[in-house]
C-alpha cells in the first residue's frame, strides 16, 4: 500500500495514528511533531502521502502543504475546523481534510480519494503542460513559416516542406529549425 | 491787534537825524505782532538831514518799500514839529509798488510817466485799461471800494516854483477814468517856501514826485472836508491862466477880491497865510464847494492860485469860525468810515493843509487829537502844501486848506473776504479730504494688517503703530483680558510709557474714549485713547472712526480666535485619529497602553498622565500605566494624590477639572503642597467604568494659573479616554475570543487524545482484563480533565502544578479496583507550568501513579508512595517513588509492552522534550524532567 509520513505535535495521536495507518496495511516512514523537521523529512523520505497537523512549532501544516502540495498528496488531520482554515488548505492543493476527533474508518477513503485525486490532478497537469508545449511549438514553427513565405517568396506548402527536409537532413525536431530560423531571418 | 491788518506809528524828535530815523522806525515795528510791514510812510521835519533819516528808517526796516515827505509840521496822534514819523502799513492782504519820477518842476508829466514806470503800475492809468471802458459801458455807480489806492508826495509851491501837484493829480485823475482813488498830500518846509522833499527808500530827492500803488484786499475810506460854508459873495473868473486870476467879473482880480471882503486894497493881504482866513471855493460837479486859496496877489493885481483855475468858473468867498474849521478833522473821519462802510478801523492817515495849522492856532490840535480821541487808533500824517483826497460823491479831487483822511480797517473788503472764505472753505475741505485720504490709506493697511496677521500680539503692535496717524489727536492702546479675573493686561499701544501694563475692569471708565473690542457675543478686549495735551479735542467723526477701528479690530480678533480653535480642532482630531491608530495597530500588546500614555502626555505638554484599570478579576482599580515629564519630580504626595483623585473618580464617575489643585475649589481632598492642575475622566466602556485617566499640569507660582491647560478642551479629553475605553473593551473581547477559540481547540484535541488512548488500549486489550483496560482508560480522561479543572480563566493556559499534583494523585488512588492502603507524600515548592505541558505531565504522572500502585503495591495491604517536586537549572522535575519491591530484573524501559509506560515515554520525549528515567531505589523511583523556559513559569509568594 502508501508509505506515509506524520506530522503531528501531539504524539499520543501520532502513536495512535501510526498504528491506525498500520493496521489497514500502509507504512509510515516517518514521523515528526515539528513542520520545519517535517519538511525536511519529505524531501529524504520520499513518501507517497503526507499526513499533516495544522497547528505544529516550526512552521504550520497549511505553509508546508503550500511547498509541497504539487509533488505530494496531502492530508490534513487537525482539530481547527474554521472555514478560513479549511479555505487556505484548499489553496494550497490540500486532496483531503480530517478534523479530530475522528474515527479510524475515515482514514482509508480519505487515503485513496487522495490520492487518486492527485494522481487525477497530476496527469492533467502533465496534458495541459504538453499541449502548451504543443501550442508553443505549432506558433513557432508558424512563425518561422511566415518568415520563409515573406523573405524567399515561398508558397506556405514549400515554406513546410523546406522546413521539414532541413529536419531530416539534420536529424533535429521541427521545433529546433523553426527557431534556426527565427533567429537567422526574424 | 489786527487779524488781517497792523498799523504801527512810530515819532522821533530830536536832532540826530540817523538816529531819529531809527527810532521812529524801530517804534513802529515794535507795535507790528503778526505781520512785516507792507509799506513805511515818513513825515519828516524839512530842518533834518533827510538823508540821514531815511537811510536810519530802511536799515531797521529792511527791504520794506519806503516813501516819504517832508513835512509843514507831522501829526503822531497829535501834530507835532521838527520830529520824524513813520508810519507802517503791516498785511498779507496788501500789495505795494513804489516808484518815483523827477524833475516836475521841469516836466511834471515825464515825472508821472517816470514815476508810474518807476513802480510798474503804468497800465492802470492807460487808456487801455479797462477803468476806461467800464466807465463807457457802465453808467452804474462806482464801487464803493476799490481794490487799488494811490498814495502820493508831490512838491509843493516854493517861491520860487509853483506847485506842479494840481496838475499832477488831474493827469492821474484823468488817466486811470476816477476810478483809483488818489491820497496824498504836497511836499512843504516850515513856511519857508525855500525847499521841499520826497523820500524813496533810502534816497532823498527833492523836486520830485513819489508814489505807492497799493493793491488792497484790505477795507479802507477816505474822507475829506474843510469846514468852511459859502457865502453870497462870489465873482465869475473872467480872465485866468494857469494858477493866474487876471480878472473876475471882467475887472482887476484883487480889486473885486477886496471888494468882496469889504475891505480897502490896501488892507488886501499878500500872501496865502493871508488869504487862508478868507479862502474861495469853487464848487465841482456836484455842487460841493472845493477851496481855492490865492497864494499871491501880484504886482499887476492879479491873483495867483494855488490849484489851477479855469475862466467862465464862479468862485464863492467862503466863511466859517474856527471851532468849524477844526471839527473838519473828525468830519473827515467820519466820512472816510461812512465811504468804506469800515466796522474795524485800525489805521488813520490824516494830512491836513499847513494853512489851517497857522489858521487854527491854539485848536490845532484838536483837529486830530478829535480822531484819536473817538477812534482810538493811530493818527498820522502831516501838514501838506495841497491835499488830495475823494470828495463826498468819490471822486479824486484836489484841494486847498483842507483835510484829507485815509482810513485802514483791520477787515477784508467784500471781495477779497469772499475770495478768501473760499479759500479757506477750499484749504480746509483739502486738509479734510487729505485727512480722509490718509484715514483711507490707514484703514486699507489696517485691513491688510487684519489679513495678514494670524496671532493678537504682532496684530496689535501694528494697529497702535497705524493709530499715530489714524488717530493723531490721542495716545492709543489695546488692552486683552488677564488670567486674573476682571482685569485687562497691555497689549501694544502708541506711545511707550504712557499706558499701564495692567488695568482692572473698575479703571476703565464708561466714557466715550474707551471702546469694548467685541464681536460675534465675544469680548475680546479694550481699545483705550487718551487725548494728547494740545490736541484739539476729537469730534464725531474721530470718534465714529476709532469706534470703526474697535470694531474691526474685534473682528479681527474674533477670527484669529476661530483660526485658532480650529487648528487646535484639526490637531486635536490628528491627535485623536493617531491615538486611535496605534491603540487599534497592536491591540495585544499590553505595552501600547503605556506607549501611548506617554504619547498622550508629551502630546499635550503635560507633567504627567496615569491610568488605572479595573482588574476584571477582582473589583478593584490598578495602575495600569503612568508617564511622567522627566524634568518633574515625582514624590510620595504625588503618588499619594493621584490614588486619591483615582478613588474619587470611582466614587463620583465624572469628568473634573481642577485649575487650583491647592484652592478651596477643589473637591477633592488632597495633601499639599500640590502645586498641579488636573483633569480627571472616567473611561467607560458600555456604561461601565473600566478605568480612570489622570491628567496634570504642574503649575507655578511667579507665572499666572492658565485656565483649561490641562483641560483644553474637556470633549477632546473625554474623546481620548473614551479611545481608550475602546481599546480596552476590544483587547478584553478579543481574549475572550482567543481563550474560547483555544479551549475548543484544545478540546477536540483532547476527544482527539482520548480516543487515541482509548484505541491505544483497544489494541492491547489481550494483556490486562477488560476491566483493569477501562478503569485505566477513565483514569486517563480524568486526569485530561483535571488539567481542564485547574485552567484559571484569568490566567489563560497557566496551571499550578502543586494543586494539579493533588489532584491527579487523588485521582489515580482513587480509580484503582484494588484499593490498597496507600500514604501519599507531596512536597515541592508551588510552581506554574502552561497548560499544554501540564496536560502531558498529568497524563504521565497518572500513568507512574497508577504503575506504582498496580506494580508496587501489588500483593500489599499499604504502602507509601512519595510526589516531589522540584525546580532547578531551568528543569522542573517530579519524581514518583514507591516503597514496593522495585523493578523486575529484566525490566528495560524501551522494550516495555506496558502501555501506561510508552505513553510516559513518548509523551516526556515528544511533549515535553524532557527525559524520563526509573530506577529502583529501595522501591522504584520514576522521574520526569523537562524544561521550562523562564518566562512561562513564576512564583507566587
Amino acid at each position: 500500500m502508501y508509505r506515509i509520513l506524520i506530522a503531528d505535535d501531539e504524539p499520543l495521536i501520532r502513536v495512535d495514528l501510526r498504528e491506525m495507518l498500520e493496521d489497514i496495511g500502509h507504512t509510515v516512514v516517518g514521523e515528526t511533531g515539528d513542520g520545519k523537521e517535517a519538511y525536511s523529512l519529505i524531501d529524504q523520505l520520499k513518501p507517497d502521502i503526507v499526513m499533516l497537523d495544522i497547528k505544529m512549532p516550526g512552521m504550520n501544516g497549511i505553509e508546508l502543504a503550500k511547498k509541497i502540495a504539487h509533488r505530494y498528496p496531502v492530508i490534513i488531520v487537525t482539530a481547527f475546523c474554521e472555514k478560513h482554515l479549511i479555505q487556505q488548505a484548499r489553496d494550497a492543493g490540500v486532496m483531503a481534510y480530517i478534523t479530530k476527533p475522528f474515527l479510524d474508518r475515515v482514514l482509508s477513503p480519505a487515503i485513496e480519494l487522495a490520492v487518486s485525486h492527485f494522481l487525477e490532478k497530476s496527469s492533467l497537469t502533465e496534458k495541459v503542460n504538453h499541449l502548451k508545449e504543443q501550442l508553443e511549438t505549432r506558433k513557432i514553427i508558424d512563425r518561422a513559416k511566415s518568415l520563409l513565405i515573406e523573405q524567399e517568396k515561398l508558397t506556405e506548402a514549400q515554406a513546410y516542406r523546406k522546413m521539414q527536409t532541413i529536419s531530416m537532413n539534420k536529424n533535429k525536431p521541427l521545433k529546433d529549425v523553426a527557431e534556426a530560423i527565427i533567429l537567422m531571418l526574424g | 491787534m489786527g487779524v488781517y491788518f497792523e498799523a504801527g506809528v512810530g515819532k522821533a524828535v530830536g536832532s540826530n537825524s540817523r538816529q531819529l530815523g531809527h527810532h521812529a522806525a524801530a517804534e513802529a515795528l515794535s507795535q507790528l505782532i503778526h505781520y512785516k510791514p507792507s509799506l513805511a510812510l515818513v513825515f519828516a521835519s524839512p530842518e533834518l538831514d533827510l538823508a540821514h533819516v531815511s537811510s536810519g528808517i530802511v536799515e531797521t526796516l529792511g527791504d520794506c518799500p519806503v516813501i516819504g515827505t517832508s513835512t509843514a509840521g507831522e501829526i503822531a496822534n497829535s501834530p507835532i514839529t521838527h520830529g520824524v514819523v513813520v508810519t507802517l502799513l503791516a498785511s498779507p492782504h496788501l500789495r505795494v509798488r513804489v516808484g518815483i519820477g523827477e524833475g516836475v518842476s521841469k516836466d511834471f508829466r515825464r515825472a508821472v510817466h517816470e514815476a508810474l514806470a518807476d513802480a510798474g503800475v503804468s497800465r492802470y492809468f492807460s487808456a487801455g485799461h479797462p477803468f476806461h471802458h467800464m466807465m463807457h459801458v457802465s453808467t452804474s455807480r462806482k464801487p464803493r471800494v476799490s481794490p487799488v489806492l494811490l498814495i502820493m508826495f508831490s512838491p509843493g509851491a516854493t517861491k520860487t516854483h509853483v506847485s506842479f501837484s494840481h496838475d499832477i493829480h488831474t493827469m492821474l485823475r484823468k488817466a486811470s477814468a476816477n476810478r483809483i482813488p488818489i491820497f496824498g498830500g504836497s511836499s512843504g518846509d516850515y513856511f519857508r517856501f525855500e525847499s521841499n522833499y520826497q523820500i524813496i527808500g533810502n534816497r532823498l530827492a527833492s523836486d520830485a514826485l513819489v508814489l505807492a500803488f497799493i493793491e488792497s484786499e484790505i477795507l479802507f475810506g477816505l474822507g475829506m472836508a474843510h469846514g468852511f460854508s459859502p457865502t453870497t459873495k462870489r465873482a465869475l473868473i473872467t480872465n485866468a491862466s494857469g494858477h493866474i486870476v487876471h480878472e473876475l467879473d471882467r475887472r482887476p482880480a484883487a480889486e473885486v477880491c477886496a471888494g468882496l471882503l469889504g475891505i480897502p486894497m490896501e488892507k488886501l493881504g499878500h500872501d496865502a497865510v493871508w488869504f487862508s482866513q478868507f479862502p474861495f471855493g469853487a464848487t465841482d460837479l456836484y455842487g460841493n464847494s472845493i477851496l481855492q486859496v490865492p497864494e499871491q496877489v501880484l504886482e499887476d493885481g492879479s491873483i495867483q492860485f494855488a490849484p489851477l483855475m479855469r475862466n467862465d468858473q464862479v468862485i464863492t468867498l467862503m466863511r466859517g469860525t474856527r471851532r468849524d474849521i477844526a471839527g473838519a478833522g473828525l468830519s473827515t473821519y467820519n466820512k472816510a468810515i461812512l465811504q468804506g462802510d469800515l466796522k474795524r478801523p485800525a489805521l488813520a492817515l490824516m494830512f491836513s493843509c499847513a494853512l489851517r495849522m497857522r489858521l487854527l492856532g491854539s485848536l490845532q490840535d484838536k483837529e486830530v487829537s478829535s480822531v484819536f480821541r473817538k477812534a482810538r487808533i493811530p493818527v498820522s500824517g502831516f501838514y501838506t502844501f495841497g491835499e488830495q483826497g475823494i470828495s463826498d460823491d468819490g471822486l479824486p479831487i484836489y484841494a486847498n486848506q483842507s483835510v484829507t483822511t485815509l482810513v485802514f480797517s483791520d477787515e477784508l473788503n467784500p471781495m477779497a473776504a469772499l475770495i478768501h472764505k473760499s479759500k479757506n472753505i477750499y484749504l480746509e475741505f483739502k486738509s479734510q479730504l487729505d485727512r480722509k485720504v490718509s484715514q483711507i490709506k490707514a484703514i486699507n493697511r489696517i485691513n491688510q494688517v487684519i489679513e495678514e496677521q494670524t496671532e493678537p500680539g504682532p496684530l496689535l503692535t501694528v494697529l497702535a503703530r497705524e493709530l499715530i496717524t489714524l488717530l493723531p489727536w490721542a495716545y492709543s492702546a489695546f488692552y486683552l483680558p488677564a488670567w486674573e479675573p476682571m482685569s485687562y493686561a497691555l497689549a501694544a499701544s502708541s506711545e511707550q510709557g504712557i499706558f499701564p501694563e495692567h488695568l482692572k475692569t473698575e479703571d476703565i471708565t464708561k466714557d466715550r474714549d474707551s471702546f469694548r473690542l467685541d464681536s460675534h457675543g465675544k469680548h475680546f478686549g479694550v481699545l483705550i485713547l487718551r487725548q494728547k495735551s494740545g490736541a484739539l479735542p476729537p469730534d464725531d467723526e474721530d470718534l465714529v472712526l476709532a469706534e470703526t477701528i474697535g470694531k474691526l479690530t474685534a473682528g479681527s480678533l474674533y477670527r484669529i480666535d476661530l483660526d485658532h480653535g480650529l487648528d487646535m480642532k484639526i490637531q486635536q482630531f490628528e491627535v485623536l485619529n493617531q491615538l486611535g491608530r496605534e491603540l487599534s495597530e497592536s491591540m495585544s500588546a499590553d505595552t501600547q497602553l503605556q506607549k501611548v500614555i506617554g504619547h498622550i502626555r508629551s502630546i499635550l505638554g503635560l507633567s504627567m498622565v496615569s491610568l488605572w484599570l479595573v482588574d476584571p478579576a477582582y473589583p478593584l482599580l490598578v495602575k495600569e500605566a503612568v508617564n511622567t515629564d522627566p524634568g518633574i519630580k515625582v514624590g510620595e504626595e504625588e503618588t499619594e494624590n493621584d490614588e486619591i483623585i483615582t478613588k474619587w473618580q470611582r466614587k463620583y464617575c465624572r469628568a473634573l477639572s481642577v485649575t487650583d489643585a491647592e484652592g478651596d475649589q477643589c473637591p477633592v481632598q488632597l495633601f499639599i503642597p500640590f502645586p498641579f492642575q488636573f483633569t480627571t475622566l472616567p473611561v467607560l466602556f458600555k456604561g461601565q467604568l473600566r478605568g480612570v485617566l489622570n491628567l496634570y499640569a504642574k503649575t507655578y507660582h511667579d507665572q499666572p494659573v492658565q485656565p483649561g491647560c490641562v483641560a483644553g478642551d474637556i470633549e477632546f479629553l473625554k474623546a481620548i479616554a473614551t479611545q481608550i475605553a475602546v481599546f480596552i473593551g476590544n483587547r478584553s473581547i478579543q481574549k475572550d475570543t482567543t481563550f474560547f477559540k483555544e479551549i475548543h481547540h484544545r478540546v477536540k484535541n483532547n476527544l482527539q487524545n482520548i480516543a487515541s488512548l482509548l484505541r491505544m488500549q483497544i489494541r492491547r486489550l489481550d494483556r490486562v482484563t477488560a476491566e483493569q483496560a477501562l478503569t485505566d482508560s477513565i483514569s486517563r480522561i480524568m486526569s485530561i480533565a483535571v488539567v481542564h479543572e485547574t485552567l484559571s480563566r484569568g490566567e489563560i493556559g497557566m496551571v499550578n502544578l502543586g494543586q494539579l499534583l493533588n489532584s491527579i494523585s487523588e485521582l489515580s488512588l482513587a480509580g484503582q479496583l484494588e484499593k490498597p492502603s496507600v500514604t501519599l507524600d507531596i512536597s515541592g515548592p508551588t510552581i506554574m507550568i502552561p497548560s499544554r505541558e501540564a496536560t502531558a505531565l498529568a497524563l504521565s504522572i497518572n500513568e507512574l501513579i497508577q504503575n506504582a500502585v498496580q506494580h508496587g503495591f501489588k500483593d500489599r495491604t499499604q504502602g507509601r508512595l512519595w510526589v516531589s517536586v522540584a525546580r532547578a537549572d531551568g528543569l522542573v522535575s517530579v519524581t514518583v517513588r514507591d516503597d514496593g519491591p522495585g523493578l523486575p530484573a529484566d525490566f528495560d524501559l524501551n522494550r516495555t509492552i506496558s502501555l501506561g509506560l510508552t505513553i510516559v515515554r513518548t509523551l516526556v520525549k515528544d511533549e515535553l522534550k524532557g527525559e524520563f528515567t526509573i530506577w529502583n531505589s529501595g522501591g522504584t523511583t520514576a522521574k520526569v524532567a523537562f524544561p521550562v523556559s523562564a518566562g512561562d513559569y513564576h512564583n507566587i509568594k
